[in-house]
Parts: C-alpha cells; structure tokens; sequence
C-alpha cells in the first residue's frame, strides 16, 4: 500500500470489507427476490450471475476513463444502483411473475455488479497493493453471504432493510472528503 | 511471481473454470447431505474462502511451486466430486459437524485457491493491468455462466470436459512440462470414463445402507440436470425408488394411502374435474387418478425428472396409456401466477419444505395464487406429513393456518399420522357425514375428520407462512 496514514488506511480497510460485505448481503437479497417473484428457474439464476458478471467487468473497465471524475461518477453509479435495487425489490413484490419485473431483477444485478468492478478499478490506485484489496473486499463478501443467509431465516423484509442501511451509510462515506487517496 | 505467458487467456480460462467448479462443487455438495440448504450455503462460503486464501497467499507463491502443485490440486478437486458423498455419508454417521466441518476444508483448500492466487499476483504491475486482467477473469467466469445451461442441456459430462480441458490449458500456460501435462491428461481421461460408473457404485453402496436393509441395491438410472441429481434404484425384491439429491422421493410401499387421499378422494368428491398437478415426482397420483378427470396438466420446473418418471414409474403414472394429460415445464409459483386456466381440483404434489425454495410453495401468497385460479366449486389438496394433532411439531397446523387464511374453508382428514387438507370457497357444501362416507378405507371410521369450525379451534394462535416468515416453516 502506499505510504498513508494509519487512519487512512484503517479506512480503506473498513471500506473495502463494508462494500465486500454490502455486496454479499445484495447478492443474496436479489436472488431470493427473484426466486419469490419470479420463479425458481435454473435459467433466471444463471441469467442473475451473468447480469452480475457483465456489470462487474463494464464496471472495472470505466474506472479508467473517468479522471478526475471517476469518485463522483463511482457514486453517480452506487445511487443508481442502490435504486435500481430498489425498483427491482418493488416490481418483483407489486408485480411478480412479469417479464418487466425479472428485467428489473437482473437489470439491478448489472448495476450491482458494475459498482462491484467500478469499486475494485476505482480504489486500486489507493492501495497499490490490490491483492489487500481483493482479499479485504472478498473477505467482506463471505461475511455479507453468509449474514445474509442467517437473516433469511429472520425474515425477508430484514434482509432488505440491512442492504438499503449500509447502502446509504456507503454513500454517506463515499460523499465525505476522503485523506489518503490519491 | 515470474512471467507468464498470454495473462489474459490465462485469467479468462481461470475464470471459465472458477464458475464451472462453484457449480459442479454445490450441486455434488447437495446431493451428499441431508440438508440441502445448509450443505449448499456451506460449499459456497467455502468456495469463497478459497478465494481468499489464494489472495493472502498470493505474494509468498511461486510459479514453479504452482506448477508442482497442479496434479495433486486436480486429484483433490476431482476426488472430491468423485468420492464426496461417500465421506460425507461416512463422516455424517460420526457427527454432522466434522462432515461439514471436513468438506468445508477440503473445498476451502482444494478449489479455488489454486485460481485466485494469479489475479493479485499479474496486477502488481499497476492499476490501468488491474482493471483490464480484472475484466478479463471476470469475462471468463460469464462465458464459463453461459457455457453451463448448454452443455447441462446435453450431459453433465461436458461441464467435466470442459472443465479439465481447461485445467490442460491453465497448465500449459503455466509452462508445465510434457510429462506433468501427459499425467493430468490421462488422469482427465481416466476420470471422464470411470466418473459415471464409479458414482453409482458409490450411490449404491450408501442405498444398500440406508434403503436395501443391507441387501443389496441397483442403481438403474442417473440424470443430472440443472436442479437435481435424480436416480433410480431398483431394490432385491425388483421394487423401484426415485431419489433426488440423495432424497427418497417414491417408494411403492408407501404411496398407497398418499395418493388416494391426496388425488382420488378430492376427485371423486367433484365428480370429473380438470386437474392441476403441481410438481411431478413419480407422478403416481396422475395413475390413480387418470379415468376421473377429463384432463390432467402436470407442472414441475425440472423436466428431467418428468422424464424419468415416465420411463422407470410408468407402472404408477400410466402416461404411455392416458391421454388426457400435458406436462408444463415451470415453476409452479410462475404457472399460477401467470396461466389463465381454471382447474376443478389442484393437487399440490410437492415435497416438504425443507428449503427456502421449497418453502415459497407453502405460503400465504403462493396459496392465493392457487385459489385464483380454481373454479368456484374447486378444491385445492395438499398433504402435510406432519399430523395437525402431532403434539411436538407445528408444521401441519402452520401449513393449515395458511390455508385457512386464504380459503373460506378448509377441511382436514388425518390418517395414520399424515393430514390431508381440501381447501375450497363457499360454493362447496361439505359435512362430515358426507366426507367420511366417501372414503374407501378400511379404517374409514377411524380417520379423523376436522371441519371448518374444528379448524380454527386448531390453529388459535398459529401464525400463517408468508414470505416474511417462511424459516418458521422449515424449522417446524
């Protein structure tokens, strides 16, 4: 990692591992919301994976030709996600089994999976060392998978509260002035 | 780590094989444990850490190591596919934990760690790399996704040959050297052509156990298709079983009273109605009642196990001699949620909810979908194992709280320790005179028959399933 403080760095970790861990908790919250609203085809799920994967590279790529303002368009990005998310959730609960609501569904995965690449391309010039980053976001990821098993067994409506909190509370920290990054 | 040669490929071809193996790792990993739910959220977070195993050691490995590594990396892998059943089984019968507890290591060490160790290690060379070898992983792990439902489509075996054609590639990239790549090559070949054979050797070593009573137990037929791995087993007395993931699904024995009181018994009480059946099994229940209903629509989201079913049980469906019935391939919630037909009598030929999947099947809204698309008069049928009057388990009074919170009114008959609700609208007057006379039964005066004013005394204070709450169901 470069040289930055030990603060700054304590506060890539953190970001890095909360995204990892809000990504998890995304993951499985839009899959079981196509599985109760959509279906439970084998197809839908590898289409979900695929959305993902698609957004995730489109994602990765782009943060290098933002410049100056790749931050404020990597934001631009998680609203618009953390929205397409929502949109999803709600067509899938108010309007299940139609085509526009899976388009929702996979639409938001794209999303998701772009602010996924985006966040890794985007914050790689801050940590020089990317393998921290990757280990620290994966290491996000399992917790956010697994949390969000456990709280299915809570209750649906749970799980979705939990995603759009730490959504916004990731927002709210992107917006803050950050020291260290470059 | 030192050069190698064409990074990209080489990061696609990983990423190809990463989401090939987090299938074929959860789908084996389903078929080897009890619990379906628990063993495929397990494989998954051990898949993972894998991952991140790989990253944390991605600074301290070298290319050579890597290299001397690969042929024991492909034993484990194919080993645990191969032969990770039988441990589970073996190790199940200690404690469940240390079976779960082993196989997570196993996975952890032996999958993806191997995989994840090259991405961190290609992009210390600089960001504008990390994004491009990123991407580049990342399109591997989508054609590796798309890949999947066409070579499911024609035999698991493909996912196979793809699989170690790319691990051939992967070590070629990696500079292995020609007899390291002559051994992992004949041990690809050697795994492709015994694979098959050897995994229903092992299936029926564990049936002999848990099904045969010791004797011994055929494995006749096995399909792996994108949801199950469905097998038939033919027992010593020639009886057959359908098995899905490991699961006993039909056995002759026991499906004489499910099927009357599930199919027959709500068919006679309408006279000839068009029928529903929503998932198909061994579809029995289409046998018993093909010659009372004018038509029969049987729904099941996997059409393999349609398939099977009407090759190696056409004794107990009867399909090759009715013609009366078409087969849709969908998720039931989907078929009611979208179908425009009307049926007299819904039989719900689903399993317990042991999953979350399953589970949705048994709520509040997938009921009100069902009921949608009755006629006036028509019956929905769904059978609980679980006894409404079993003082230690809940789960069929949940199952009929549910019910009842849809329906007008719900009628229950409990037999031998299952119950059998018939749902319905106001339009079908029922009393109990009548319910009883219309059993065969030789214990008719036995069965306990609860009506609509019984069942709210029943379920007093029992909460319905929806989908905010569907783990009460499976915990029950």
């Amino acid at each position: 990692m470069p040289s930055v403080p030990a603060s700054a760095r304590a506060a890539l970790v953190v970001e890095a591992v909360a995204t990892g861990f809000f990504l998890g908790l995304t993951q499985v919250a839009l899959g079981f919301a196509l599985l109760s609203g959509a279906g439970a085809s084998a197809l839908r799920f590898f289409a979900l994976t695929a959305a993902w994967l698609t957004g995730s590279a489109f994602g990765a790529l782009s943060a290098s030709r933002g410049g100056a303002a790749t931050a404020s368009r990597g934001t631009g990005l998680l609203v618009t996600a953390l929205l397409g998310a929502l949109a999803a959730r709600a067509a899938l609960s108010l309007a299940p089994f139609h085509v526009a609501s899976s388009g929702a569904g996979l639409l938001a995965g794209a999303l998701m999976g772009g602010y996924a690449g985006r966040f890794l391309g985007e914050r790689a010039p801050a940590w020089g060392e990317v393998r921290a980053l990757l280990l620290h976001e994966n290491n996000g990821f399992i917790a956010g998978f697994a949390a969000a098993s456990l709280l299915l067994f809570v209750s649906a409506r749970a799980l979705d509260a939990v995603v759009g909190g730490l959504g916004f509370a990731l927002l709210a920290a992107r917006a803050r002035p950050r020291r260290g990054s470059r | 780590m030192d050069v190698i040669r064409r990074p990209w490929l080489l990061l696609f071809l990983i990423g190809q094989n990463l989401m090939l193996q987090n299938y074929l790792l959860i789908r084996r990993m389903t078929a080897s444990f009890a619990d379906l739910e628990t063993a495929a959220l397990l494989t998954q977070i051990a898949y993972f850490t894998g991952v991140s195993l790989g990253y944390a050691r991605a600074s301290r490995v070298t290319l050579g190591r890597i290299r001397s590594l690969l042929p024991g990396f492909l034993v484990l892998q194919l080993g645990l596919i191969l032969l990770g059943p039988l441990l589970a089984y073996r190790l199940e019968a200690r404690s469940t934990a240390l079976a779960y507890g082993v196989i997570f290591v196993l996975t952890a060490l032996g999958s993806t760690s191997l995989y994840s160790v090259f991405l961190p290690s290609l992009v210390s060379g600089g960001e504008e790399s990390m994004r491009r070898y990123y991407a580049a992983e990342v399109v591997g792990s989508l054609a590796g996704i798309l890949l999947l439902p066409l070579l499911l489509g024609v035999d698991l075996r493909l996912v196979h040959a793809v699989y170690l054609v790319s691990f051939g590639a992967i070590a070629a990239l990696l500079g292995a050297r020609a007899p390291s790549l002559v051994a992992l090559g004949a041990l690809s070949v050697a795994f492709l052509f015994a694979a098959a054979p050897a995994d229903r050797a092992l299936s029926a070593a564990i049936y002999r156990q848990d099904l045969g009573d010791g004797e011994p137990v055929r494995v006749i037929h096995t399909r792996d298709s994108p949801y199950h791995k469905i097998e038939v087993i033919e027992t010593a007395r020639q009886e057959r079983m359908l098995m899905l993931d490991g699961q006993l699904h039909f056995e002759p024995e026991n499906h004489g009273d499910y099927s009357y009181f599930v199919a027959e018994y709500p068919a006679r009480l309408l006279g000839r109605p068009t029928t529903c059946i929503a998932g198909c099994g061994s579809m029995s229940t289409v046998g018993r009642i093909g010659d009372l209903a004018p038509s029969i629509t049987i729904v099941d989201l996997d059409p393999d196990v349609f398939e099977t079913s009407r090759r190696f049980f056409a004794d107990w469906n009867r399909l090759g001699e009715l013609h009366n019935w078409s087969f849709q391939s969908d998720d039931a919630k989907h078929f009611f949620g979208t179908t425009q037909q009307r049926f007299d009598l819904v039989v719900d030929d689903i399993p317990p909810a042991k999953t979350r999947q399953v589970a949705l099947t048994y709520t509040r809204e997938f009921f009100a979908l069902v009921r949608a698309r009755l006629t006036p008069r028509g019956i929905f049928s769904l059978p609980s194992l679980v006894s409404v009057h079993a003082r230690r388990r809940a789960y069929g009074r949940r199952i009929l709280a549910t019910l009842a919170a849809v329906f007008d009114q719900v009628f229950v008959l409990t037999v031998r320790g299952s119950s059998y609700f018939f749902a319905t609208g106001t339009e079908l007057a029922l009393d109990a005179d009548h319910l009883r006379a219309a059993i065969e039964d030789p214990d008719r005066d036995a069965i306990r028959i609860l009506l609509p004013e019984d069942v709210k005394q029943a379920i007093r204070g029992i909460e319905p399933v929806t989908l905010n709450n569907i783990a009460d169901l499976i915990e029950e």
